[in-house]
């Protein structure tokens, strides 16, 4: 049930129709109800994990508001995380990881079959006498990363006493399964939500126009920004390496850049104005990050929740910024990277996030240096999107092999294969850049001119419903 | 209320937005439903009033091609209304499947009449569920004339073709889908046409196309200029051209393949058929039909319906027998409804291409049936 289908308007409608006739004390209970069902219509079976982990981790919460013993405190929060590293290990990398052990045990010539999740899953049913067939994608629950680092960020929060422990399981649970960032986050702070959820929820007018502004921008992200531009990714990105030439392949590349941005930032702009609806604000994700200057700042502009979740439980505990310059490279790289993985069990995403932390170790030497500084702005920002967008070959392959044929493809600046750039979708991105960059500067005073405000809202709106076409793009970080 | 105070006043720090892309609560409600209504009414409004047909060609009927373009056929029936008096509406038998222009039912009329009294408005593949549509949604300016609702008995000669099937379910649930023509002019929320499994998507997008003329002129758009893709998918297979340029103001919808077929159904040899034909107490296209031609009377028109010169000689006895059963029972509840009709006599064998479409000798005949019928 995606936000752009006519299944979730109707769910939606339902959900506040509830919202509004019910009494205060049970709203909480309707949003749970229909947070449960929505990720439970992705399949019943997920909901097991959800409940699991809502559970498990609430009673570790209530567990460290007890006690003030440190060692059990720490055992409880080390449960947690072992917890929540174990179920994402399992049901995320257990593919990953029994490749590689393959690979391993082929390499080292055992003869040893490495069995995959989906088949010791299956013995073990076959040993209780459960006719029920597993396939791989039955072992991955949808959003299972976000709401285990929400549910991790909580419990460290609790043991850090950062955040009070929340007293009620439903309220908790409501945190964990909230569906407008169930699958696919933003991975807020239990402080934030479960702070709004204590209190009496209600929806005032401007969170009805902010929800509603919210939607229509995120919306025109996705459906005319990403789905337009995805037509021309998959045709390049899915054919054979050395199908197209190096025009088209660094064209495609730009194309995935702003249609993973259009994907995900509308994604999380449309669970936000989906919140506000219901009088929940939520973090902001996405703050126009192909304006950004350096890489740090790319950061803290793209998927806002989850740089903010690695900053404070990886880079932070790791030493941050209060040890030695070298260390300080080496918590950025180690951060990058484990934020790669946590993206996709795949090499490709590794590389992806050691070349984000190379990025951010150079650009750390560049923004001391009083000659970058003295480059014009623009070429810096074009110098951070370009980078970033060559990261994205390695995201978009999601196979070393794929990506290193197209690197290839792109450094030969070969004239063979196709030639294909629908410029029209170039032009689409331009004036969103554009207007991203007018953004981000002084000029954005003539942006917030209620009559400009009143003909781009219009412009968006007649976009929305003239541009989309019948295809029913799924969100790429569904996958993750 | 003072908590829920201090709540807001503690988020509103809170960065919700990364653009300017926002209205207050008062400007929404007067800037977004005026923009939808410009969207959704003043825009094809001032491209209706812009768009030019060539509907004046003689024996104009509308082309294959855009047999499902509810626009152009809307345009047509509005011109039609303007500039005929008498109409033709029905399915391929009215269109002309094995014919040219010149020789559809409408043109012998014309024809015998020496004059251009009659317009075709034939749609192939329009079963009376989906004439019923087309008729509440897009013939609206069918008013004050004379029509000739043409009912091919065809429609019923199974339940898969009466619509009245119920699919069968596989191993894992999934029942079969029924092919369904016109899909977008049949009822989208009705259970009684069980078959029909397009997705809750399309379904709604059929229910906008009929109530909002800006979802239709986008189909149409799409069907005319950018053969029938997205805006995006059109982009990559003409990559140097430029979308805005491409659509234009002038189309040409009529009909311009020849379509004569010389050979009739019992040549090289004559075959028997058997139908099952479906009761007209449980028939779907029947009760669809008679409303449809209902609903074309409450519109101040002189509805005769026209049963079908049906190709009898193709069936078995069985169905023959069934056959004639059906049609007295149908003419029984066209009585029942008030409907005039006319019955048409069988057509020489010769004059068939199949099992109910007439070749050009037939129109003739057809035609001369019909106006003998007018003069008593």
């Amino acid at each position: 049930m995606l936000f752009q289908t006519w299944d979730f308007i109707i769910f939606f409608s339902v959900v506040l129709g509830g919202l509004a006739l019910l009494r205060p004390g049970l709203r909480a209970w309707w949003l749970l109800a229909a947070s449960w069902f929505f990720y439970g219509n992705f399949n019943p079976v997920f909901l097991i994990f959800l409940i699991y982990i809502s559970l498990f981790d609430y009673c570790v919460g209530r567990g460290l508001a007890k006690t003030g013993t440190v060692w059990v405190r720490k055992l409880l929060v080390f449960f947690s995380v072992a917890n929540g590293v174990a179920l994402l290990g399992l049901f995320k990398y257990a593919g990953f990881i029994t490749e590689n052990l393959q690979a391993l045990c082929n390499s080292l010539d055992l003869g040893y079959r490495v069995p995959t999740l989906a088949e010791s899953a299956g013995r073990v049913l076959d040993a209780l006498n459960l006719n029920y067939e597993l396939t791989a994608a039955m072992l991955l629950p949808v959003g299972l990363s976000y709401f285990t680092f929400k549910s991790l960020s909580y419990t460290i929060d609790v043991y850090r006493g950062t955040v009070r422990c929340e007293r009620k399981f439903i309220h908790y649970a409501c945190y964990l399964a909230f569906f407008p960032t169930v699958l696919m986050g933003p991975i807020d702070r239990s402080g934030l939500f479960l702070r709004q959820l204590r209190h009496r929820i209600a929806v005032r007018r401007q969170d009805i126009a902010d929800g509603v502004s919210l939607f229509i921008s995120g919306l025109f992200k996705k459906v005319v920004l990403a789905d337009t531009l995805a037509v021309f990714v998959e045709k390049v990105y899915k054919s054979d390496v050395g199908d197209y030439n190096a025009l088209t392949v660094l064209f495609a590349t730009y194309a995935f850049a702003w249609q993973l941005y259009g994907d995900f930032s509308g994604y999380s702009e449309m669970a936000s104005g989906v919140a506000r609806l219901m009088g929940f604000r939520i973090t902001l994700n996405f703050n126009c990050p192909y304006v950004a200057v350096n890489f740090t700042d790319f950061w803290r502009r793209w998927h806002i929740s989850l740089s903010t979740w690695f900053r404070d439980y990886v880079y932070i505990p790791l030493g941050g910024n209060r040890v030695s310059e070298w260390r300080i490279w080496l918590n950025l790289f180690i951060t990058m990277v484990v934020s790669g993985f946590w993206h996709g069990e795949a090499w490709a995403f590794l590389i992806w996030g050691a070349w984000h932390g190379v990025c951010c170790v150079v650009w750390r030497f560049f923004d001391k240096s009083a000659w970058y500084l003295a480059i014009p702005k623009l070429v810096r920002q074009l110098a951070v999107f370009n980078l970033a967008a060559f990261g994205w070959i390695f995201f978009c392959s999601k196979s070393l092999d794929r990506a290193w044929g197209l690197v290839k493809i792109l450094f030969s600046w070969s004239g063979e294969g196709l030639s294909l750039v629908p410029w029209y979708m170039f032009v689409l991105v331009a004036a969103v850049w554009i207007y991203q960059l007018v953004y981000d500067s002084k000029l954005r005073r003539g942006l917030e001119f209620a009559p400009v405000r009143y003909a781009l809202m219009a412009l968006v709106i007649l976009l929305i419903i003239v541009v989309p076409g019948d295809a029913n793009q799924k969100f790429l970080y569904f996958d993750f | 209320m003072s908590e829920n105070r201090k709540k807001y006043r503690s988020l509103k720090s809170m960065p919700v937005r990364c653009n300017a892309l926002y209205l207050s609560f008062r400007e929404m409600v007067i800037v977004i439903p005026l923009v939808l209504a410009a969207a959704i009414w003043l825009l094809p409004y001032l491209w209706e009033k812009s768009e030019k047909f060539d509907f004046q060609e003689p024996d104009f009927r509308i082309s294959y091609d855009l047999r499902d373009d509810y626009w152009s056929y809307r345009q047509w029936v509005d011109y039609a209304a303007e500039n005929y008096d008498v109409m033709f509406v029905g399915d391929s038998v009215v269109w002309g499947m094995y014919t040219d222009n010149a020789h559809t039912l409408s043109h012998c009329y014309n024809a015998q009449k020496d004059e251009a009294a009659a317009a075709n408005l034939g749609i192939d593949g329009l079963h009376p569920v989906a004439l019923e549509g087309l008729m509440a949604d897009f013939g609206r300016g069918l008013r004050g004339k004379k029509i000739y609702l043409y009912f091919n008995a065809l429609w019923m000669n199974s339940e898969k073709f009466d619509l009245t099937y119920r699919p069968l379910v596989d191993e894992d649930g999934v029942p079969e889908k029924l092919t369904v023509m016109h899909p977008r002019l049949i009822p989208q929320f009705d259970r009684s046409i069980e078959g029909y499994g397009d997705p809750l998507k399309k379904r709604m997008a059929a229910v906008l196309e009929r109530n909002l003329p800006i979802c239709s002129l986008l189909n149409h758009l799409r069907g005319v200029w950018y053969d029938n893709k997205s805006l995006a998918e059109w982009m990559l297979v003409n990559p140097s051209s430029d979308p805005l340029t491409r659509p234009g103001f002038y189309i040409s919808a009529v009909e311009r393949e020849h379509r004569n077929r010389s050979t009739p159904w019992n040549k090289p040899r004559a075959f028997e058929v058997g139908y099952d034909w479906v009761p007209a107490e449980r028939s779907l296209q029947l009760k669809a039909f008679i409303r449809a031609a209902k609903l074309l009377e409450e519109r101040g028109n002189e509805v005769t319906v026209v049963v079908g010169a049906f190709n009898t000689h193709m069936l078995d006895e069985r169905s023959l027998e069934a056959y004639g059963k059906l049609v007295s029972d149908a003419e029984d509840r066209l009585d029942d409804a008030g409907l005039k009709y006319l019955e048409l006599e069988t057509l020489p064998s010769e004059s068939y291409a199949d099992a109910s479409h007439p070749l050009d000798a037939g129109y003739e005949n057809m035609a001369e049936q019909i106006i003998q019928y007018e003069e008593e």
